[in-house]
């Protein structure tokens, strides 16, 4: 049955995810509803925790689609945060954002140099960046925690409000905009689309596939940078720990929003869209009064069974 | 034909019929190999010799006819022949051999002796010593040896060893002497001289007649599906294979017409030397195109042909070249430098090389100008886009439901034409074809050439590489034959209707 419905499926594949969205939304409105899951507050809650997630599972689209893989986003994002909130305290609000996000476009750099010229697989490249960057973590922090008392960075990374609208919804729904558009609107969206899909024809078309590459992966860590500056910002300070669980929750939020794990398929607004799926769904389990072990349980299984609607079998 | 007698076969072949997806591959093809012999098979690209050999390897079955193997009739057309059951073995072009393992530990593969749970090495070392010794090869190659430090005919030989450990007793050898020098190519002959003498039977596919003409006792050549010619070597003459292989078609003349080409004024491309020592070695390369020309170059596998293209285009590196373009010195390092100078290349896979096959047909066709679209805003101009597109599929008359389906669900012919849309609107002068017609239709060819034409017509010129003669002398101005990496011949077209035939050109490769 699946076969004869092939090309059926494959439109639809592109739209499951909204309508998976739409389902569990509708799912933990009734289910919760006393609960208070429907509330704005609530609501409002759940975007500002899926908002790290969601930036940096922007950036990992643009990597997934040009067919590598970037896993040493989670160190980036606690080496990003120390390194602005030092900064911070030592200079001021310019030199500690330009130094944050500087740095995470280094990490990127340097990724991309393994890749292309090392030729190193980025999934090794990388996993050997996340070691490196989590000990200069610990190091360069005493394993303490730094904290930031800054008000306009709080405001602008953190607890900011414009009129009801939290300033992190914000965030993402400019990353979110921006993300999507440079994927699919311009020539350089669409050589990393072309580069994931078919190297080899890529090249013959005259396309430089190392160094879109490189640029993946820059752009890959400067959305590490910048989530780590938000969490930064919302939690008032930073540690070594930060962004230590989020490597496998973005990798997820974007497989699930019908990113390819091989490269050349993959949408920025679907992996949003994943994010927000993870957090409601985090969200969710909390207000069902699940402990944490059981919760953690759960959420694997949600994530097996959303992953098996958004890949498409070909 | 000779009188042969059933008894005398170890495989018979009758009335073979094999049809895809509506076109004739194989139609009523008789072969048969003789207990002991060696056995030779030719036939152009496309004549059906793969399709043939694939049935005895069990990877397609027959749609009717029948096939009887020692004496035992298999006449089941639905089952696909186990070759294991039969013994038989294919030492294919590509090399089944692993290679981070042994000489023996690949001999062996699949059918590892045991001794518990272990395997028994010491056993597979002497049994792999001991085929080598039979094929008088034990001193050259050590058994405990990884394949991959092995040079190219010595995985060869290992892989007859394999076969002969698989107790393969009809060998098929297809195209093994392509990828080998001349006395690579005689120490393959020897060897199979010796399997001869054991009793093995041998079928041997081969573009060179030379090789067929030397090692084999029989030869049977196929054209467009049909078996054409049978008999005894001994009683053959070159020229009586090569006309069976092209058979007595002639070509109808169309709009194409040979014109006289003015080599007064500079060349468009002028290759002053182009060496390469990589893979296929180029040795000295010196190649002129002019305007309004197409250079065509013939050459066998492992001639250079395709090594000759990724060179010139920047694609192989590993090069030393000297190139001017309207007499001016250019520099390619790099495809994007030969984009920018003008030089354009379609590649031999289309699949692999020339298409995202994810993509919408507008996708990969806007994919080479993508920088020239991009308007104020950073964005793709589609607008824009959508208008390149549309004219060229209306010009190209490239067949599909609308612009934005999938390029993999369209035909090789179309998905041809698209390859070639995006190379030409980047305004290419010199077009290199690596063999461009591949697997399409006839009707697509024509049409595919009628725009190589006009193209050339523009003042552009091309250099055209194919393994296919008569298209070669259809549409060239002059012919080049490569071989082992060098030009070793020059015939000029240009302002004549026809003066060579594809005997002579196959002659001459």
């Amino acid at each position: 049955m699946l076969n004869i419905n092939k090309f059926k499926l494959r439109d639809y594949s592109n739209f499951v995810i909204y309508i998976m969205f739409i389902l569990l939304l509708l799912l933990f409105s009734v289910l919760l509803f006393d609960k208070g899951f429907l509330t704005v507050n609530n609501l409002m809650n759940i975007a500002k925790q899926s908002a790290t997630i969601s930036i940096m599972a922007i950036g990992m689209t643009f990597v997934l689609c040009s067919g590598e893989i970037d896993l040493s986003i989670g160190s980036n994002v606690s080496l990003s945060a120390l390194i602005t909130t030092v900064l911070l305290r030592d200079y001021n609000i310019y030199i500690a954002i330009l130094g944050g996000i500087s740095i995470g476009a280094l990490v990127g750099f340097i990724n991309g140099l393994l890749v292309t010229k090392v030729k190193i697989p980025s999934f090794l490249a990388t996993l050997g960046m996340m070691s490196i960057l989590l000990g200069i973590s610990r190091w360069i922090s005493g394993l303490k925690s730094i904290p930031v008392t800054n008000k306009v960075y709080n405001f602008i990374f953190g607890i900011g409000r414009i009129g009801n609208i939290s300033i992190l919804l914000i965030w993402t729904i400019v990353a979110l905009i921006i993300g999507q558009l440079v994927l699919k609107k311009t020539p350089f969206g669409r050589k990393v689309l072309a580069t994931g899909g078919n190297k080899l024809a890529a090249i013959y078309t005259g396309i430089k596939v190392d160094r879109i590459k490189i640029e993946t992966l820059m752009i890959s860590g400067i959305t590490a940078s910048l989530a780590g500056m938000i969490y930064a910002g919302r939690l008032q300070g930073a540690r070594y720990t930060l962004g230590g669980a989020d490597l496998l929750t973005v990798i997820a939020a974007t497989i699930i929003g019908g990113t390819s794990l091989f490269g050349g398929e993959g949408t920025v607004i679907g992996s949003v869209i994943g994010a927000f799926i993870l957090g409601m769904v985090n969200n969710g389990l909390i207000l069902l009064g699940l402990s944490i072990d059981q919760q953690i349980i759960a959420r694997g299984f949600i994530i097996i069974l959303a992953v098996s609607f958004s890949i498409s079998e070909d | 034909m000779v009188n042969l007698n059933s008894n005398d076969f170890i495989i018979e072949m009758l009335k073979i019929n094999k049809t895809f997806i509506g076109v004739k591959v194989l139609s009523d093809v008789d072969l048969n190999l003789v207990k002991g012999e060696i056995h030779g098979l030719v036939g152009q690209n496309g004549a059906g010799k793969s399709t043939l050999i694939k049935i005895l390897n069990g990877v397609y079955t027959s749609d009717s006819g029948k096939i009887i193997i020692n004496g035992k009739l298999i006449d089941d057309n639905e089952n696909y022949l186990n070759p294991k059951q039969y013994a038989i073995s294919t030492v294919f072009q590509e090399f089944s051999l692993i290679p981070s393992l042994t000489v023996g530990e690949n001999v062996f593969l699949g059918i590892e002796p045991t001794k518990g749970f272990l395997t028994d090495d010491k056993y597979i070392e002497r049994e792999t010593k001991k085929i080598l010794n039979e094929l008088k090869m034990g001193e050259d190659i050590d058994p405990k040896e990884k394949i991959k430090n092995l040079g190219i005919s010595y995985c060869q030989i290992v892989e007859i060893a394999k076969s002969l450990a698989q107790k393969g007793e009809i060998l098929i050898f297809d195209e093994p002497t392509a990828a080998l020098s001349y006395k690579e190519t005689e120490l393959l002959f020897e060897v199979m001289k010796r399997l001869k003498n054991k009793g093995i039977s041998i079928i041997f596919i081969s573009h060179y007649l030379d090789d067929i003409f030397k090692i084999c006792d029989r030869v049977t050549v196929l054209r467009d599906g049909r078996n054409v010619f049978t008999d005894y070597v001994k009683n053959t003459k070159l020229n009586d294979v090569i006309k069976a292989l092209v058979g007595y078609n002639t070509y109808e003349n169309n709009y194409f017409k040979r014109k006289k080409i003015d080599k007064s004024s500079n060349p468009l491309l002028e290759i002053k030397y182009l060496k390469n020592d990589t893979a296929n070695k180029l040795k000295d390369i010196k190649l002129n195109v002019y305007k309004g020309e197409i250079v065509g170059v013939a050459g066998l596998l492992g001639s250079g042909k395709t090594e000759m293209l990724n060179s010139i285009y920047g694609f192989d590196k590993k090069c030393d070249k000297l190139l001017k373009l309207d007499g001016k010195k250019i520099k390619i390092n790099s495809i994007s430098d030969a984009r920018k100078n003008g030089i354009a290349l379609i590649p031999e896979d289309r699949k692999k090389q020339g298409l995202i096959l994810n993509f919408s047909i507008r996708d990969n066709i806007l994919l080479s100008i993508l920088d020239k679209l991009m308007n104020f805003l950073f964005f793709i101009n589609d607008t824009n886009g959508n208008k390149i597109v549309n004219n060229l599929v209306q010009k190209l008359k490239i067949k599909l439901e609308n612009i934005d389906q999938k390029i993999k669900y369209l035909s090789g012919g179309n998905q041809q034409k698209v390859i070639i849309a995006k190379t030409i609107i980047t305004n290419p002068r010199v077009l290199l074809l690596d063999d461009p017609t591949t697997g399409i239709d006839i009707k697509s060819k024509e049409d595919i050439f009628k725009i190589i034409y006009d193209f050339t017509q523009a003042g552009n010129g091309v250099i055209l590489v194919s393994s296919e003669l008569s298209e070669l002398i259809k549409y060239c101005t002059r012919i080049l034959i490569l071989k082992q990496g060098s030009i070793k011949n020059e015939i000029d077209c240009s302002g004549i209707e026809k003066n060579i035939n594809e005997e002579e050109l196959l002659e001459l490769i």
